[in-house]
């Protein structure tokens, strides 16, 4: 009986496998960049030509037109980005800016005071106006019918800059009030052991605190981002960075001593391997530079963007800094051979490799979400940008 | 009045949702309709802020409702807003059209051609002129403490002589009148960048040992060194290019603001050392007039440049001599040695004034 039963069940056919639900699928969203060097260059000269016949009042009218341009050819899911900003509004901010700067310039050429009272001055007031415009800027962006917002307060802004302030403010003070020290050797000494301290220590905390203040306040519909980067990963690509830098000068000194043997050596026969060698170190000079930039601003930006994003959706950044390196050297080649007129080419061709490395992942569909419901009591999203002081203070 | 020939399918966001819904678009009377499942719209043409033409990127408007309309076909959309008897503006036909732009470009290059040579020197002197004298005081004194700090040491001249060579001075130089004559005075200073004269803003003109030295006891060559310096001070050269070097520092980082380093120097090192020629050569004509006016021949000047060739020739930098002539005038920041000599020389054959 236990045979029949084991055979009739090794005859029967095996049932099929109920479908489990397999996850459902999330929402990737590439980045495009559909703007063009030729039309972007007709754009920029007509900029120009109008910024010099308006002696520079024009500014806020070109700057909203070009971030008009750049949004609406940047696509993300098949939807491009939308800027609203007023150029009337933004004309307030500007002049704003024209008078601080007017300010500081008077001041470095009266004395080394009131310089240092200028750039205080300008470290205190800058979280303020750092926060301001990124309210601007982002009250005035939207994508899918929904405004984005910054919802980072004035408070959290001098808080989170704090460190970048105190940077900035040594970086500009040290090499003044050495000057005033001359010749006492302690006080050169404590500066320059003080530099150091700020370039590798606090200059990564202080960047820290700026982007995560930034990308902890980014807002669109019902999401906000987060800004999960740990402060050792910022250790860790400047290590990378000073790693690239040595190994860079090792190359130059060994092509340097390379050049030295074979001119003492050779005399008149190693002229043209001299030749050559101090000709690759020229190239090696020239690229020390943008390697080191290409390797720094894409590990940076992979970095950044792929820690940005909360559990409903995130970014992540993938772009190579060999295709950025590559695009950086032709840019510069070619600004050097049209004189310059090829900027508007360089330009777009940089933020198109820059934007096109970036991707989104929702994990629900976008069409289903919602705005979040309005909590500055500014009425409807469109009163909102009139909320703002208005204050684009170019960054 | 606009009014469209047919309506346009489109996108309609509500500003509250994400989703789009396909619309149909209408511009009747100026008013657009907005017509879908779910969505009844009017709202007024002029309230609306319409998308630019390129021909590259999105087409949104945003309404004032805050919702917005997005075209599904960007060339469908520009034809039916051009049909629907839109106008647009004169600049976004400018810069949509190769000729214009062209044409943009001579009258851009055309005006900063024009800016260079006389809008800005004009601008700079009429700003100078009016800054008033502290300022530019200030920046001499801020200019010679800083140059006392690096390059400069306490004169190495016994004050006897320094006393002696300030009256000779004040014999030939202008005293200070207010409106006519700006104020100046002459300092001596030890330094390592051998014989020179400086004319700081404000009227502070530091001569080096190593100058007095080489002019010896030919004092009228000094007297003549330190009128062209004198004439720095009356045309306010100093404070003129700092000025003119700030504005075209400004112009050329808003034209190339992402571009840094010596690709954006060199313009500016050509710009700048032109106006710095004509500098020279405006202070070469003051020191003309006022030896002039002290009964002096200005064939001193010439004696000067001689007892400066020979002087470089014992210092064996013959070879750096001519180097601005090799490389170019375009680089230099003085006309060339031969010029100014020829220009001295010409002035003497002019007769002097006759005694009063």
């Amino acid at each position: 009986m236990t045979t029949d039963y084991t055979a009739a069940l090794e005859a029967a056919p095996t049932p099929p496998i109920p479908a489990t639900e397999t996850a459902p699928a999330s929402h990737r969203l590439d980045v495009r960049f559909t703007g063009s060097g030729s039309e972007y260059f007709r754009i920029w000269i007509v900029n120009v030509l109008l910024l010099l016949v308006t002696l520079g009042l024009y500014w806020p009218w070109a700057k909203a037109r070009r971030l008009r341009y750049f949004y609406a050819n940047t696509v993300v899911g098949g939807h491009p980005l939308v800027f609203h900003g007023d150029p009337r509004q933004m004309f307030k901010g500007f002049v704003l800016v024209l008078a601080l700067f007017g300010a500081y310039t008077v001041a470095t050429n009266t004395s080394v005071t009131a310089t240092l009272i200028a750039v205080s001055a300008i470290g205190v007031l800058w979280p303020a106006l750092f926060q301001r415009s990124m309210r601007f800027r982002l009250g005035n962006t939207s994508w899918r019918g929904l405004r984005m917002r910054f919802t980072g307060s004035v408070q959290d802004a001098y808080l989170a800059l704090a460190p970048m302030v105190v940077v900035g403010v040594f970086g500009v003070a040290s090499p003044l009030l050495q000057e005033q020290a001359a010749d006492n050797k302690q006080w050169i000494l404590w500066t320059a052991m003080a530099s150091i301290l700020v370039a590798t220590v606090v200059l990564p905390i202080a960047f820290w605190r700026l982007k995560g203040y930034q990308h902890r306040n980014f807002g669109w519909g019902p999401i906000q981002t987060e800004l999960r980067l740990r402060l050792q990963s910022l250790y860790w690509l400047g290590l990378k960075v000073a790693g690239i830098y040595v190994l860079l000068i090792v190359a130059i000194v060994f092509l340097g001593f390379g050049v030295f043997s074979v001119a003492m050596t050779s005399g008149d026969k190693g002229g043209a391997a001299s030749v050559l060698l101090g000709l690759g170190l020229i190239a090696v000079l020239i690229v020390v530079g943008p390697v080191a930039w290409a390797f720094i601003t894409s590990r940076w930006q992979n970095l950044l963007w792929s820690a940005t994003g909360n559990d409903a959706m995130g970014f992540s950044s993938a772009l190579r800094a060999s295709a950025l390196l590559k695009v950086t050297l032709l840019n510069g080649l070619f600004l050097v051979l049209t004189l310059g007129l090829y900027w508007p080419f360089a330009v777009v061709a940089k933020t198109r490799l820059r934007l096109q490395a970036v991707a989104l992942e929702f994990t629900t569909d976008p069409d289903t979400l919602v705005a979040q419901a309005v909590v500055d009591g500014g009425g409807a999203t469109g009163d909102a940008a009139a909320d703002f002081l208005g204050v684009d203070v170019g960054l | 009045m606009s009014q469209s020939p047919h309506p346009l399918p489109a996108l309609y966001f509500d500003g509250r949702h994400a989703r789009p819904h396909p619309v149909e678009l209408w511009l009747r009377d100026g008013v657009l309709h907005v017509r879908g499942e779910g969505v009844a719209l009017q709202l007024s043409e002029r309230s609306i802020q319409w998308p630019e033409r390129t021909r590259h990127g999105g087409r949104t408007a945003a309404l004032a409702e805050g919702g917005m309309v997005q075209a599904l076909d960007v060339a469908q959309w520009d034809a039916w807003v051009q049909a629907s008897g839109r106008h647009e503006s004169w600049v976004v036909r400018a810069q949509q059209n190769w000729r214009s732009v062209a044409l943009f470009g001579l009258l851009l290059v055309g005006l900063l051609v024009a800016m260079q040579q006389w809008g800005l020197p004009v601008a700079s002197r009429v700003l100078a002129r009016a800054l008033p004298a502290g300022v530019e005081a200030a920046v001499g004194e801020s200019t010679l403490s800083t140059l006392d700090s690096q390059l400069l040491e306490p004169s190495a001249i016994a004050p006897a002589e320094q006393a002696r060579l300030q009256e000779a001075l004040r014999q030939v130089l202008p005293p200070a009148v207010a409106g006519e004559s700006p104020p100046w005075q002459v300092v001596f200073r030890k330094s390592r960048i051998g014989p020179n004269a400086l004319a700081l803003p404000g009227g502070t003109i530091i001569v080096t040992d190593a100058l007095v030295a080489l002019v010896g006891e030919d004092v009228p060559v000094l007297a003549g060194v330190v009128a062209h310096e004198w004439g720095h001070v009356r045309h306010q050269h100093g404070m003129r290019m700092l000025l003119q070097a700030t504005v075209l520092g400004a112009v050329w980082t808003v034209l190339f603001g992402d571009t840094s380093g010596v690709l954006a120097s060199v313009p500016l090192l050509l710009g700048q050392a032109q106006y710095s020629r004509q500098a020279e050569r405006e202070a070469d004509e003051a020191a003309v007039q006022v030896l002039r006016r002290a009964k002096m021949s200005p064939a001193v000047m010439v004696r000067f440049f001689n007892k400066l060739a020979d002087h470089r020739k014992q210092q064996d930098a013959a070879k750096q001599e001519d180097w601005s002539a090799r490389i170019g005038i375009a680089f230099s920041s003085h006309p060339s040695d031969a010029e100014r000599v020829a220009f001295f020389e010409a002035a003497a054959a002019q007769p002097l004034p006759s005694s009063p």
